[in-house]
């Protein structure tokens, strides 16, 4: 303990570490966003347990809720909150009718074509969304909850506190759903053992796509919230959330739904807690870092839990 | 199989092919179109070795090609080395890199590997815009003065470069063919069909994979200085944005993905149909050409896996 200390002092001192009093605020927003980031993640984390399929278009689904989003808000004047069922419907059928249309022909294929079709659901995606919505950066002009808010002597903004709570109240639902409910415990069964829940007279082929719809719902509300706080582009919005996704996936043992949460949490502190004590344009290098290490040393994640 | 004349009198063949071509027409954009073609044909074969032979779906080549590139670059503009001998030399740097990559990542399994290839694609791309020895997101640009000079491997016209290249890949390829048809091609195929198995044979799979992505990083750092040399200008986003991993995937796996031919298959409709669309569809960058091969890509996914080629013999999980 006490080299620590020594070491952390050292490393103030020579400069490395800066900013310490920074960490209570960073603490606090990490926590605050690793709720979203835990939503986002969560919806990977089904799709990978229950149907052994890697989604690599991933934050091009969440893309597709953000932009709907914008739309809403800007061109008709809908409040993202409000828009938060639209993006839940229409993101849970584009993931049902990938599974039904794409993912379902490619379950017996080589992995190598299992992994080749999600980067082909990608350029479709991000390409056509480029082409609609153009190359610019482009952000939701107001959210009802805009502006900043001190509690407890720390500064909270407001769009990204309205987005943890309803992430918050979005994972409970789900964690609810998969636990309490019929289906979700089928979900649950088929993904620990597709042919034993098959026998037990669940259908896989129906999980499938109810966990395709669902892991793609979710991240239509995380993807409608993130946009009052987070500009979107074409081409660097999405890899960087299907990115955040797979590192909290790691991190929490894939196909684990509560560990993805937690990963979520556990890549949130480092953003934050690591682009304060050291330097902020490194941020994402930290979480790839992170992701790497974790990939290399322990695919089967950190954070075993549950399932 | 073709028999040692037979492969030579078909190596011939495209040789001869490749000359007429530009007797035909020296047209700069049919003359850009081939070039990229070449360069792709290398990257293709680059990849094909480690994701094709070896089964390992490798989302970070990009990264050995950038090196390749930048190291050709800094080695003829800043230590005057001669691109003729510097692309041959940053192919050991691009390769010391891959070896490092592979060594890292090869006890991964399939999905996993894929993804640890993939944050090491987006560790190149973040360290690259930000690392001042490559001057960062500005990038590095030739010396124009010295076009022309007989040392620099820079040209006014296409056609030399169109020459380089296109011998370059050739001599690739037959390279590719000989280690299809070695122990090693064998032993990679093995890999990929059943590792566990492969390995309870007796088999020393990492050194192998080792080997393979030796060979794979080697080739695509010298495309990547050939690369380097054809636009005098490279930067991280030219290189190192993750869409350039997947360009580079591309080519195998549409025209067949574990064979020789495939890549130039894949190069060959894939680098004219990109030339077209980028300047054919109403105009500016509307990236619906990439539409149109995600869509390829989803339905060789589903009806034809092995690519155009189609003699796949990899991996069915």
């Amino acid at each position: 303990m006490s080299e620590m200390l020594t070491a952390t002092g050292t490393a103030l001192q020579l400069g490395w570490i800066e900013n310490l009093t920074l960490v209570p605020q960073a603490v606090a927003s990490g926590l605050l966003m690793g709720l979203v980031y835990g939503l986002v993640a969560v919806g990977l984390a089904l799709i990978w347990g229950v149907a052994d399929i890697v989604n690599f278009a991933y934050g091009e689904y969440m893309l597709i809720a953000m932009y709907v989003t914008l739309i809403g808000a800007n061109n008709y004047g809908i409040d993202p909150l409000f828009m938060i069922p639209l993006n839940v419907i229409l993101l849970f059928i584009a993931g049902y009718v990938t599974y039904k249309l794409i993912i379902k022909r490619v379950m017996d294929a080589p992995m190598l074509s299992q992994i080749f079709v999600t980067f082909g659901i990608l350029l479709i995606l991000r390409f056509g969304m480029l082409f609609v919505m153009g190359p610019d950066t482009q952000s939701v002009d107001k959210f009802m909850f805009d502006g900043a808010v001190v509690i407890a002597g720390m500064n909270f903004s407001l769009p990204k506190l309205v987005t943890g709570v309803v992430s918050l109240v979005t994972l409970s639902v789900f964690f609810l759903f998969l636990n309490l409910t019929k289906t979700g415990k089928g979900i649950r069964a088929t993904a620990q053992d597709p042919e034993a829940a098959r026998v037990m007279g669940i259908d896989p082929d129906y999980m499938n796509g109810l966990a395709w719809g669902i892991g793609s719902a979710t991240v239509g509300v995380a993807g409608t919230m993130v946009a009052t706080f987070f500009s979107m582009q074409p081409e660097l919005t999405p890899t960087t959330w299907t990115l955040f996704a797979f590192a909290s996936v790691a991190l929490g043992g894939f196909g684990n739904v509560l560990g993805a949460v937690a990963g979520g949490m556990v890549i949130s502190m480092v953003e934050h807690v690591g682009g304060v004590l050291f330097s902020p344009s490194y941020k994402e290098l930290y979480i790839f870092l992170v992701f790497i290490l974790v990939l290399v040393y322990k695919p089967e994640g950190i954070l075993n839990w549950g399932e | 199989m073709l028999s040692a004349r037979q492969r030579w009198g078909l190596a011939g063949v495209v040789l001869i092919g490749m000359l007429t071509v530009p007797q035909i027409s020296t047209n700069l954009f049919l003359m850009n179109t081939f070039i990229y073609a070449f360069i792709f044909i290398g990257l293709g074969q680059s990849w094909n070795v480690i994701g094709g032979y070896a089964g390992q779906f490798s989302l970070g080549h990009a990264i050995m090609f950038a090196v390749g590139a930048y190291a050709t670059a800094i080695l003829f503009i800043r230590h005057g080395v001669t691109p003729y001998a510097g692309i041959f030399l940053a192919g050991f740097v691009a390769m010391g890199v891959g070896l490092v990559l592979g060594a890292a990542t090869f006890g991964l399994r399939y999905h996993y590997f894929a993804m640890a290839t993939l944050a090491a694609a987006l560790i190149g791309k973040t360290v690259g815009f930000r690392w001042e020895y490559i001057n960062g997101a500005s990038g590095i640009e030739y010396p124009f003065a010295q076009l022309g000079a007989p040392w620099s491997m820079m040209f006014r016209d296409k056609l030399p470069y169109y020459y380089i290249i296109g011998v370059v890949a050739l001599v690739t390829t037959l390279l590719i063919y000989r280690m299809d048809r070695s122990k090693l091609g064998m032993y990679l195929r093995a890999i990929d069909m059943d590792q566990g198995l492969a390995r309870n044979t007796g088999l020393d799979v990492f050194r192998y994979k080792m080997y393979a992505m030796g060979v794979s990083s080697y080739i695509a750092g010298v495309f990547g200085g050939l690369y380097a040399q054809y636009v005098l200008y490279i930067d991280p986003m030219s290189t190192l944005r993750v869409l350039r991993n997947i360009d580079i995937l591309i080519i195998p796996i549409i025209g067949g993905v574990g064979t020789v031919l495939g890549p130039i298959v894949g190069a060959f409709i894939f680098i004219p149909v990109r030339e077209y669309t980028r300047t054919g569809l109403s105009g500016g960058y509307t990236g619906l050409g990439w539409v149109m091969v995600g869509v390829v890509i989803v339905l060789i996914s589903i009806y034809r896996p092995g690519g155009i080629l189609n003699q796949y013999f990899g991996r069915w999980d």
